[in-house]
């Protein structure tokens, strides 16, 4: 709680901020929703079609702010090993897609409907297949949960239907509250980031997509680690649309141990992983 | 006393529809999730480390016995195990849906595109700029959708990883 | 001092005592009506919990951490209540009253507006409706005594809620319902002695109150997992209108039509603009949220007591003691898709215990209730099928003037409820 920004007298919010600052804890929203929640909504083609449309022009938007990595050879490389772990994805009725983008920034996005990037500067700091798979796994997370979808602020009806009458729209209004949901959507990406929440599941299933296909869970585990040790300006975007790393950290963890997912042995592919990305 | 003893006939009656209903509901609480992913392993407990029981095909129906955490009790054919929750949903799988196809539909999409720097224009954005800037690069996305691998291909890279 | 809620009745020879006016579990309770749809499976323990429109009701301050921008939630109830007093007439006869009202319990809606979440509300916190029709033949110096007694007695509360997040631990909220509580009460009563005199009485009561009941609630965080509630509210009378009439007749045994025998015959409608006054309420919880899947929670629930209304020498609404009330609930998941509650919860009486020796005591039950439902979920949407059932036993003074009788008394209600949740 910020003095600053508090509505109530000074005294009582400094003494209410040092008391919560002293249980610092997981927020509400993490703990609160119940097992209900998981349920998904019936989609239809029509709804799953304007995902992957409206998922397509944003990806062309991002390829609008930046060029893909200009090497066929690693480019076709990060898309095996996305195919690799996208099997287990939720979603096999999409396509997914993967490039590796120059920019100077450690990060990876996805835009709905399956297209996932990552930067090269991401890609040159991971030591092994394994942890670049457990990155686009978790951007593989994202589009299996529609998070960026559901995120979308797009009618009264809810994301899905909206996003249905705003791809089959043809009149102003709808190519204009179109191009805000894609803006919205890039802001999501860039700036804004998801929900909490949204980030941890995309974490948690991404342990679990990399068991299933066969890599070492504790991939991303790893790659964090080095991130945050890392500790460039990189790290302060990554953190700004994303948890903090100890939060992230801790509730892997946990994951790990309590899911079995520690001391699998599965592999991790360094050489592989070296062999085709540093030609 | 016959209101008294209407009344206590009204409970009763009350009673047992109750219970009926109940016992009809409860038969009809099965509840079921389809798996999605191309791997679900059934384990033989909620750990990834337990034993593989079985690993049923994608669109598989499995009766939910009861939950714990992330991970779902299921029936799959008689057998009881544990199947997590990340790799199976509430709805069955669906069909493919590929993005809009050929040179028509990408037309379409870039006319798509200078309606909506059209739309810009109306929110006082200059041509071609949305608030992200850079407009849209449909010849890269197409790069991109060419890259995925063929089936032979993604079976070969995957042999290091389906050996274990 | 007399109270309005009782009437002298007495014969020479047989004595047809004092009889008060109906005492049911509702106004002798703070706790009555559990309202909400997982509120309600949950016997009420839900003070820690109130992230839906049932946050309204119980802690405003839980509607922060709804789960959807839009939620509505509506509750009806169908009530079966059963009161039994043991031995009243004659040492052998026992009365019974019941009743049977199909309830709106609750409905709600909620959303998000900018910063905060707004909602509105309408419950029934409180509804008695009850019925005695009853005839004992020859006992004592009586040759036929017939009872009839008609009560409503509901109040609703109708309102605006406001919640705001202060930070990811600190949560407030205000909710300012409209009071409005309607009570109406009949009782015609005949008795024929066995000398062929006669004795009647018909007493009519209502009271209508206007007021409002600002509720004002936190959530706290202070741990993972676990949340713990407080809010506090008291209704507040604004405008309350009382009529009261009681007409009565005997006859003596030489004469037709009413005799003067001292008494009135003639009924003079009375009115009183007296407020009654409210207990103050706190609820404060506490929820633990394991998993998912699991969610405990414990409500205590005290409200202090409140003083009489008189009106000269007439009690109109009589004084009321504190009471300490708890509710334990549990909520689990057993798949995404059914979910199953249960609770227990105590609505201790707000009288004192009777006493031999005193006369125009009020009724002393303590009650232990159980709930439970099962919901089915979509994504979007819930059903709800529930159960309440309670029981108390206890003491009543019936004839106020006998200083020496008391009777046993059990209450007993059963409710199935229906509810029905949207997210949007």
């Amino acid at each position: 709680m910020d003095p600053r920004t508090c509505t109530l007298s000074p005294a009582l919010c400094l003494s209410l901020a040092l008391l919560l600052s002293a249980c610092a804890s997981a927020p509400p929203d993490d703990y609160r929703p119940r097992l209900s929640q998981q349920l998904e909504e019936t989609l239809t083609p029509a709804d799953i079609q304007a995902e992957v449309d409206f998922g397509r022009h944003v990806a062309a938007s991002i390829l609008g702010r930046m060029d893909g990595l200009d090497n066929d050879a690693v480019q076709r490389y990060v898309n095996l090993v996305g195919q690799t772990v996208a099997r287990a994805s939720r979603r096999p009725e999409l396509d997914f897609y993967f490039y590796v983008l120059e920019s100077d920034q450690v990060n990876a996005y996805a835009a709905p409907g399956g297209y996932v990037f990552i930067t090269r500067p991401a890609l040159a700091l991971m030591r092994d297949e394994s942890e670049l798979a457990a990155v686009l796994a978790h951007e593989i997370a994202h589009v299996d949960q529609r998070h960026i979808v559901r995120a979308l602020d797009i009618g009264a009806t809810g994301s899905d239907a909206g996003l249905a009458q705003l791809m089959g729209g043809a009149s102003e209004t709808t190519r204009v509250v179109f191009d805000q949901a894609v803006d919205q959507a890039l802001s999501i990406l860039f700036e804004k980031g998801l929900e909490r929440q949204d980030e941890l599941e995309a974490d948690a299933q991404g342990a679990i997509l990399l068991a299933s296909t066969g890599y070492d869970p504790g991939a991303l585990r790893r790659y964090l680690d080095r991130v945050h040790e890392s500790g460039t300006d990189q790290h302060a975007e990554l953190s700004g649309t994303h948890p903090p790393f100890d939060v992230r950290l801790a509730a892997l963890d946990r994951q790990l141990h309590d899911e079995g997912l520690t001391g699998l042995d599965y592999p991790r592919l360094a050489e592989r992983f070296r062999d085709r990305t540093q030609p | 006393m016959i209101q008294t003893s209407s009344a206590r006939r009204w409970l009763t009656g009350l009673c047992t529809g109750l219970l009926i209903s109940l016992l009809m509901s409860l038969s009809a609480l099965a509840d079921e999730v389809f798996v999605l992913s191309e791997v679900a392993p059934v384990l033989d407990a909620p750990r990834f480390n337990a034993t593989t029981l079985a690993e049923p095909p994608k669109g598989t129906a499995l009766t939910i016995l009861t939950n714990e955490n992330n991970w779902l009790q299921v029936d799959y054919h008689g057998q009881t195990g544990w199947v997590s929750r990340w790799l199976v949903g509430t709805e069955p799988p669906q069909a493919k849906v590929t993005h809009l196809e050929g040179e028509l539909d990408a037309d379409e999409v870039r006319l798509r595109a200078s309606e909506v720097t059209t739309a810009g224009a109306i929110r006082g954005l200059s041509e071609g700029e949305t608030e992200f800037g850079g407009g849209t690069d449909y010849a890269e996305l197409e790069r991109m959708e060419g890259l995925q691998p063929d089936p032979n291909e993604l079976t070969e890279f995957q042999r290091p990883l389906t050996a274990r | 001092m007399r109270s309005i809620r009782r009437h002298r009745l007495t014969r020479v020879g047989f004595v047809l005592p004092l009889l008060a006016l109906p005492a049911l579990a509702d106004e002798y309770h703070n706790v009555n009506q559990i309202v909400g749809d997982r509120a309600l499976g949950m016997a009420g323990a839900y003070t820690a919990v109130s992230d839906d429109p049932a946050g309204l009701y119980y802690n405003p301050a839980g509607l922060v951490y709804a789960t959807a921008d839009n939620i509505s939630a509506s509750v009806n109830s169908l009530q079966y209540r059963q009161i039994q007093y043991d031995d009243v007439l004659d040492g052998q006869y026992d009365w019974e009253r019941t009743s049977t009202q199909l309830l709106p319990n609750f409905f709600g809606v909620m959303q998000t507006v900018g910063p905060f979440k707004v909602g509105l509300s309408s419950s029934t916190p409180d509804s008695v409706s009850e019925n005695q029709d009853q005839q004992f033949e020859d006992f004592g110096s009586v040759d036929r005594y017939i009872i009839n007694l008609n009560r409503e007695d509901v109040r609703y509360n109708f309102g605006p809620g406001i919640a705001y997040e202060l930070n990811e631990q600190f949560a407030i909220g205000l909710t300012l319902n409209y009071h409005y509580r309607v009570f109406e009460s009949n009782i015609n009563q005949y008795v024929r002695f066995n000398d062929d005199t006669l004795e009647w009485l018909n007493t009519y009561l209502e009271t209508k109150e206007h007021g409002v009941r600002p509720k004002l609630g936190f959530m706290w965080s202070p741990a993972d997992k676990v949340a713990i509630g407080l809010s506090i509210d008291q209704t507040l009378v604004l405008s309350s209108n009382t009529h009261y009439q009681s007409a009565r007749c005997r006859t003596g045994t030489g004469s037709s039509g009413c005799d003067a025998d001292g008494e009135e015959a003639v009924p003079e409608i009375q009115t009183f603009n007296d407020v009654r006054l409210y207990p103050v309420q706190v609820r404060t919880g506490i929820a633990w949220f394991p998993n998912p899947a699991l969610l405990l929670s414990a409500d205590m629930i005290f409200h202090t007591g409140a003083g009489a209304t008189e009106n000269d020498d007439i009690i109109v609404f009589s004084e009321r003691e504190p009471t300490l009330d708890v509710a334990l609930g549990a909520e689990y998941y057993w798949t995404p898709r059914y979910a199953v509650r249960g609770g227990v919860f105590t609505a201790n009486a707000n009288t004192p215990e009777l006493e031999l020796g005193k006369t125009f005591q009020d009724p002393h039950i303590d009650i232990i209730g159980l709930t439970t439902s099962l919901s089915r979920f979509t994504r979007d949407s819930s059903i709800t099928m529930g159960v309440m059932a309670s029981r108390g036993e206890g003491e009543s003074q019936l004839f106020g003037d006998l200083k020496n009788l008391v009777q046993d008394t059990t209450v007993m209600d059963v409710s199935v409820f229906l509810s029905t949740s949207y997210r949007y």
